[in-house]
């Protein structure tokens, strides 16, 4: 085996460059967000916070931190965000894997009624009304079952199951392996990188989806985070409802609180992708078979 | 009319056919033990109780709720929450699923118009006749709004404050450029006109004489200004869509001659939440603007950190878009807030109308605005509640939660409007005066718009009429001067087009009918 | 004995691979016990309120219910269709989206090859986190920001061309230049996410490749385009085939926030419009008979994106 080329060369310089304005371009928001969090309500309104603190304190992290229901929903929401993530890739596993086998009968005719599903959907309403008729209204369930199986993830899940080499199954199934055998044997050991990935998808959903708790649950206890954010910024957005409430225009978060917020409610899901790094680990199916 | 819902839902159920369906379930624990009747009530959630305060539909001020009007009259009282950024949608479903609280409400009154033509409302007529609080305390206009077809199926709610915007100006800008107050409109050209020249608050480039944002009220009462009523019928004057009417040209001629000359806000059209307009006002870059009437006075806003940016300012309130005949005309909002219904498929709208006549009470609309007395207010000298901004007063009740609760009034309810405005100019501190000048500004010459029941071209063509004229407002003022004439005819023809000859001709129909 | 042994595996290898024969009950039981569960799922949780899709063709009305509301056919779809204002929306939900993909869909898998070629690990992975931080920002947040940056007269892009002495830019009031502007926004807060997938399909690649190409003395940038892009090319073309299949779909928030008056023209889209119609009853058949319309389109789209793809000899998603 040849040495590989050690040392820093024009080409490393490059791609360093690249990705390095790449990252300082898409940083923006984010520092524009921490040092609003930062910064005295007075000095976001007149606009001078661009990407330093003005007026710096923490008064604002004070008063999130304080505030006991948005700790609480940030422990709520992490319990429901691992809790979906297990089910949903459980059930996103087991059926990726049969619709990959073009030996099973009625494959293309359930694939295409998940891919329907997609596309198709009855709505609110109808929704409502089965939860209601299942009692799962109001309850931590109907925020984790209905919204299970993302058909995307499953469809990317299948592409990448049916890349792999086709003969490390049959070796196994020659030797007398079962087809959950080879699933959680071999299959899933070699999918790591892909599973961490979808993985990310279905928690990164569920932390940021808040459309459904809106319609579907009204106890405050079960508000995610998300959906608490979104209650307390989007008050304002909307001049309109101030005018129908006449001149005496509902109390609103300072603006330096709506940054700390918003800070507070997204660390924690950001923190997820670094942490699942350790997955994308390269060549695994390298060596797995040898012909 | 319960029934009938309840077997949509069954039926629904049923028809799908599913195992895992259970049988339609009893519609909200109603009859308990046939004892107790459970009244809900809708009331909007904000996501903004405070630590320790309970939840929106469990705190201390709905249990006081339960002593004293749930026990005696034997009723369990449940509230149901409802975003208020999607009280529509929510409602919707809510409705659809047969869930709908007994007490409803909105601030559409299409919708509810909507509801009502479906079959949805219950008729309240009998009720409310016995109903001697809420008749004191709203008043036979009131009520009347609430009517349709002779039967009362709206309760509306009384909106305590009419005024709508109210015009604000530097008074130390004034000074130094050694003008009056403007009180008409060339007086009020020749003002900004030298906020721009002459620079009066040192600002340089950031120089914003009039600032203004892409949302219309802040600049309809100048345009309306301009209207020409004696060429209109009575008609006309009240549904007639504005870029119909003779004169509105006129009024966007005039901004469009502000706008090119640098007068006003040169990015107003982005400005969606006027959060543009508010920096740069509190920044101290603006001479002069129009607002809603309380807002900038209030602790809080953008007034303030103006005073923390150049202490040396000072606000006058003026009212300078005279028409011809000498007046201001100024819109403002009809005495109605929320319009309060009782779903048809309730079984419990005595109850409810019970609930809201025992509301109608000054004592009790008291307790439920402001909570209680040295818990959570403090009576100042003129008897008016100061509101204890204290942790723990907090926990018993805040500022939105009363807004919410007192349905029947929209803003402060203390006994009459005057008493109301002094409040509110208490509250501000020392803008006291500046704010009662602004109250009265905002009334002065202020007009009610009209509201129809919804015909079958305004539900057709609304949503086109009205981004048309949002649309030709916007266009026209950005233009260049020498394409003014021709951009306006052009726009304003497409909108007389995509509906607006519809939707007229249809209105002044309906008005003149229902006028006879 | 040998013999009677391969012949068995051979047997049993053709069963493995066979496509045809009917239900082998016996042989794939399993495979079914697996589709049980996400099948009875999709059943009670996608199929059985399926019926929602029916206010389409009805005149809703929410105290009747669904089943009771009259019925009116195709009548919602042609109130639609002779909107103005749909048929625009709905030529922009095509353009804007089509322009995405043009421009936004490369950007992704360019930065993925170049993380993948950073040789210091830690910034590596200090950036891949960070690239992706704008993601979670919400389009009202990345929205004021591009307020901040372009608007015409305060925007500091424009005042950093105006002190160069240019011309200010109409980056968001002309509905040209909005177009630019809401394609690079939308590049700039999803491309860092976007990366992930690719970063993950990169690191199956088989590295005995690149030592085969090594030993061929092929350079780095020679082993990128000839080994990596092309191992990743199944992910690539599925990513490629969902995307166009939802060419019909569009979110609101992203044009509703970065659009306004001025730009109506081309910022008005399904979605924004759809809002606009309001939520007042009997707009509930219309909104509902616009979603049915974009669900049809974007099937056939995702069907025909794959009927392409499988021509072309690469795997589609059925």
């Amino acid at each position: 085996m040849k040495k590989m080329k050690t040392g820093f060369g024009k080409l490393d310089f490059l791609f360093t460059v690249i990705v390095g304005a790449a990252v300082l371009v898409t940083i923006i928001p984010f520092l524009n967000v921490i040092a609003m969090s930062l910064s005295s309500p007075e000095a976001i309104t007149r606009g001078s916070v661009w990407l330093w603190p003005a007026g710096l304190n923490a008064e604002a992290y004070k008063a999130v931190f304080t505030d006991l229901s948005m700790i609480w929903a940030l422990v709520y929401t992490i319990i429901l965000t691992i809790f979906y993530t297990v089910l949903a890739m459980i059930l996103t596993v087991l059926l990726a894997y049969p619709l990959t086998k073009n030996r099973l009968r009625g494959r293309k005719f359930f694939t295409f009624i998940f891919v329907f599903t997609m596309y198709f959907s009855g709505g609110v309403i109808p929704e409502y009304i089965l939860f209601k008729n299942l009692k799962i209204i109001n309850t931590m369930t109907v925020l984790v079952i209905p919204g299970l199986l993302s058909v995307y993830n499953m469809i990317i899940l299948k592409s990448f199951l049916m890349g792999l080499p086709a003969s490390i199954e049959e070796s196994a199934y020659l030797d007398g392996a079962s087809d959950f055998c080879i699933l959680f044997k071999i299959i899933l050991p070699l999918s790591k990188p892909i599973l961490a990935t979808l993985c990310l998808f279905y928690a990164v959903f569920r932390w940021n989806t808040f459309q459904d708790v809106l319609y579907f649950v009204t106890n405050s206890k079960l508000y995610t985070l998300q959906l608490k954010l979104n209650m307390l910024i989007n008050i304002t957005q909307s001049s309109e409802l101030t005018q129908f409430e006449g001149a005496n225009p509902t109390r609103i978060a300072a603006e330096n609180i709506k940054s700390a917020s918003i800070i507070f409610a997204t660390v924690p899901i950001v923190l997820v992708y670094p942490w699942l790094q350790k997955y994308f680990v390269t060549g695994m199916t390298l060596g797995a078979v040898k012909e | 009319m319960k029934k009938r819902v309840k077997c949509a839902a069954v039926m629904t159920a049923l028809a799908i056919g599913s195992a895992c369906l259970t049988a339609c379930g009893p519609k909200s624990d109603n009859t308990e033990a046939g004892e107790k009747t459970t009244l809900r009530v809708e009331i909007f959630d904000r996501g903004d109780v405070p630590a320790g305060a309970g939840t929106i539909t469990d705190n201390a001020l709905i249990r006081w709720i339960q002593e004293e009007f749930g026990d005696p009259n034997n009723i369990q009282m449940e509230f149901v929450s409802v975003p208020r950024d999607q009280e529509i949608q929510q409602l919707n479903v809510l409705m659809s699923a047969g869930e709908a609280p007994d007490i409803v409400f909105s601030y559409s009154y299409n919708t509810l118009y909507d509801f009502y033509k479906r079959g949805g409302l219950a008729d309240l007529t009998e009720y409310v006749q016995n109903s001697s609080n809420l008749k004191n305390i709203l008043g036979d206009d009131i009520l009347k709004r609430g009517q349709v077809d002779g039967k009362q199926v709206m309760i509306p709610g009384r909106r305590i404050l009419t005024g709508r915007m109210a015009q604000l100006i530097r008074q130390d800008w004034l000074d130094k450029v050694g003008m009056k107050a403007p009180e008409t409109k060339d007086e009020f050209y020749e003002v900004l006109k030298a906020f721009k020249e002459k620079d009066p608050g040192n600002v340089g480039e950031k120089n914003i004489p009039w600032a203004i944002s892409a949302s219309t009220p802040y600049f309809t009462d100048l345009l309306y200004s301009f209207a020409e009523w004696d060429e209109m019928s009575e008609a006309e004057r009240a549904v007639t869509p504005w870029p119909m009417k003779p004169g509105f040209k006129e009024g966007l001629r005039f901004m469009n001659k502000l706008y090119n000359e640098g007068l006003i806000s040169p990015d107003f059209a982005l400005d969606k939440d006027s959060k543009q307009m508010q920096a740069d006002f509190a920044n101290g870059y603006v001479g002069f603007i129009n607002d809603d009437f309380g807002r900038p006075l209030q602790s809080g806003s953008y007034y303030e950190t103006l005073k923390k940016t150049v202490p040396d300012a000072k606000l006058t309130a003026v009212d300078t878009f005279n028409d011809k005949d000498g007046k201001h005309p100024k819109e403002i909002y009809t005495p109605v807030g929320l319009y309060i219904v009782v779903p048809a498929s309730s079984d419990n709208a005595e109850a409810a109308v019970k609930y809201l006549d025992w509301m109608a009470q000054e004592d009790v609309l008291l307790t439920m605005q402001f909570g209680w007395e040295n818990k959570t207010y403090k009576l100042d000298e003129n008897g008016f509640p100061v509101v204890l901004e204290t942790d723990e007063a907090k926990k018993l009740h805040w500022y939105n939660l009363g807004f919410d609760i007192a349905v029947i009034v929209n803003g402060k309810y203390l006994g009459s409007q005057e008493r109301s405005v002094e409040f509110n100019a208490v509250a501000t501190g020392e803008n006291k005066d500046l704010y009662i000048d602004c109250y009265k500004n905002s009334i002065r010459d202020g007009w009610e718009p009209v509201t129809l029941p919804p015909n079958d071209a305004l539900i057709k063509y609304e949503t086109n009429i009205s981004t048309k004229f949002t649309e030709l407002v916007t266009k026209s003022i950005m233009a260049p001067s020498a394409e003014f004439d021709s951009l306006y005819d052009k726009l304003q023809k497409e909108f007389v087009e995509v509906g607006g000859k519809e939707v007229n001709e249809a209105a002044v129909k309906q008005y003149d009918e229902i006028m006879k | 004995m040998d013999e009677t042994l391969k012949c068995e595996r051979l047997k049993s290898r053709r069963a493995w691979r066979s496509t045809s024969g009917g239900w082998n009950i016996k042989r794939d039981w399993q495979l079914y016990v697996m589709l049980l569960i996400p099948v009875v799922y999709i059943v009670i949780f996608k199929y059985i309120p399926m019926y929602g899709v029916l206010i389409a063709f009805k005149d809703f009305n929410i105290f009747q219910g669904i089943f009771k509301s009259e019925w009116v056919g195709t009548e919602m779809f042609q109130q639609l269709w002779t909107m103005q204002d749909f048929r625009r929306a709905f030529r922009n939900t095509l353009m804007l989206n089509v322009l995405d993909l043009a421009v936004g869909f490369p950007v992704p898998v360019f930065l993925a090859l170049c993380l993948n070629e950073l040789k210091n690990l830690k910034f590596k992975k200090i950036s891949q986190t960070l690239l992706y931080l704008p993601y979670f920002m919400s389009w009202v947040i990345i929205g004021g920001i591009v307020y901040q940056l372009f608007s015409t007269n305060t925007g500091m892009v424009n005042q950093i061309i105006k002190a160069a002495g240019g011309e200010v830019v109409p980056f968001l009031t002309n509905k040209w230049y909005w177009v630019i502007t809401y394609l690079f926004s939308g590049i700039w807060r999803s491309a860092g996410w976007n990366t992930i997938i690719y970063m993950a399909a990169i690191t199956g690649v088989d590295a005995s490749l690149y030592e085969a190409a090594e030993v061929d003395g092929a350079g780095r940038i020679r082993k990128m385009i000839s080994i990596t892009l092309p191992s990743i090319k199944p992910t690539i073309v599925i990513m490629l085939i969902m995307q166009v299949g939802q060419m019909m779909t569009i979110g609101f928030e992203r044009p509703y926030v970065m659009g306004n008056n001025l730009v109506m023209d081309f910022s008005d889209v399904l979605s924004t419009f759809v809002y606009r119609l309001g939520l007042q009853n009997g707009k509930f058949s219309l909104s509902t008979a616009a979603g049915f319309f974009q669900s049809v389109v974007g099937l056939i789209l995702i069907s025909s994106a794959n009927l392409i793809s499988e021509k072309m000899g690469q795997r589609g998603i059925w």
